[in-house]
């Protein structure tokens, strides 16, 4: 299972290493990245969705969410 | 049950509605482009002083150690901005409290406000020399990212042209060490 846990990392931290990671998946992998940073939150699912991944935003519990990115 | 009472139930209400649309998702950046330029023009009619953020900082932080008996008051770069010996009189403080309040109240209206721990030991050294570095940058450079490039360059001031230039290539820079440091 590919987990990147980036709670309690502020952005740009997130997008970075979803980005960094991305590189070593073949397609249709899915990866899973725990936030707790609105912000990440809104700029991984749209960076995702620009390249063409699916993506997915479940909230965990308050204020913690988890995005799945399918690579495509 | 009807469709109705039942949408009342489940779907969010007006008033969260109106707060969601509005706070929670982020503006475009023309957007926020045209609030920055409208409230700086009202910061400079109200205060006649142009907005900054960074010379306030300095100011509480000479204040603190004229207290503890360090004679900063008298340090030469107070040649370059004005030393307050009550900084609560300076209305850098008060806009520096308007950012911090206000933000405070857009992420309680929005129901998302949580305080956080520190991850890691690694995490707050990061913390920690970053925090001086922008502080002891926007000291050297007599002015942050505020006072120094958008006050300067929205006051047609050379200077903030100058300051443009470098602080692009420290962002470059910066962002390589990060990718080191942290990826």
């Amino acid at each position: 299972m590919n987990i990147l846990d980036c709670i309690g990392e502020p952005c740009p931290l997130p997008l970075m290493k979803v980005e960094k990671r991305i590189k070593d998946l073949n397609r249709g992998d899915k990866i899973y990245i725990e936030v707790d940073h609105t912000c990440a939150m809104t700029n991984v699912p749209e960076w995702a969705r620009k390249r063409g991944y699916d993506v997915e935003v479940e909230e965990v519990s308050f204020g913690e969410w988890k995005i799945t990115v399918t690579k495509r | 049950m009807s469709g109705r009472l039942q949408s009342l139930k489940d779907d969010k209400t007006f008033y969260q509605l109106v707060i969601s649309q509005a706070i929670d998702r982020p503006w475009p950046y023309w957007f926020g482009g045209i609030l920055l330029a409208l409230f700086n023009l009202l910061y400079v009619i109200i205060t006649g002083h142009y907005w900054g953020i960074s010379n306030n900082l300095a100011r509480w932080g000479a204040w603190v150690l004229e207290k503890v008996g360090v004679n900063s008051s008298q340090w030469i770069v107070w040649t370059y901005y004005d030393y307050y010996t009550e900084p609560w009189l300076d209305k850098q403080t008060w806009s520096n409290l308007g950012i911090i309040i206000g933000a405070l109240i857009a992420i309680l209206l929005t129901q998302n406000f949580k305080l956080k721990g520190i991850k890691d030991k690694k995490q707050f050294i990061m913390v920690l020399v970053g925090g001086w570095l922008m502080g002891y940058g926007s000291r050297i450079a007599i002015g942050c990212n505020i006072g120094g490039l958008y006050s300067s360059i929205s006051s047609l001031a050379l200077n903030g042209w100058i300051y443009l230039p470098f602080a692009i290539t420290g962002v470059y820079f910066g962002n390589k060490i990060i990718m080191k440091l942290l990826l």
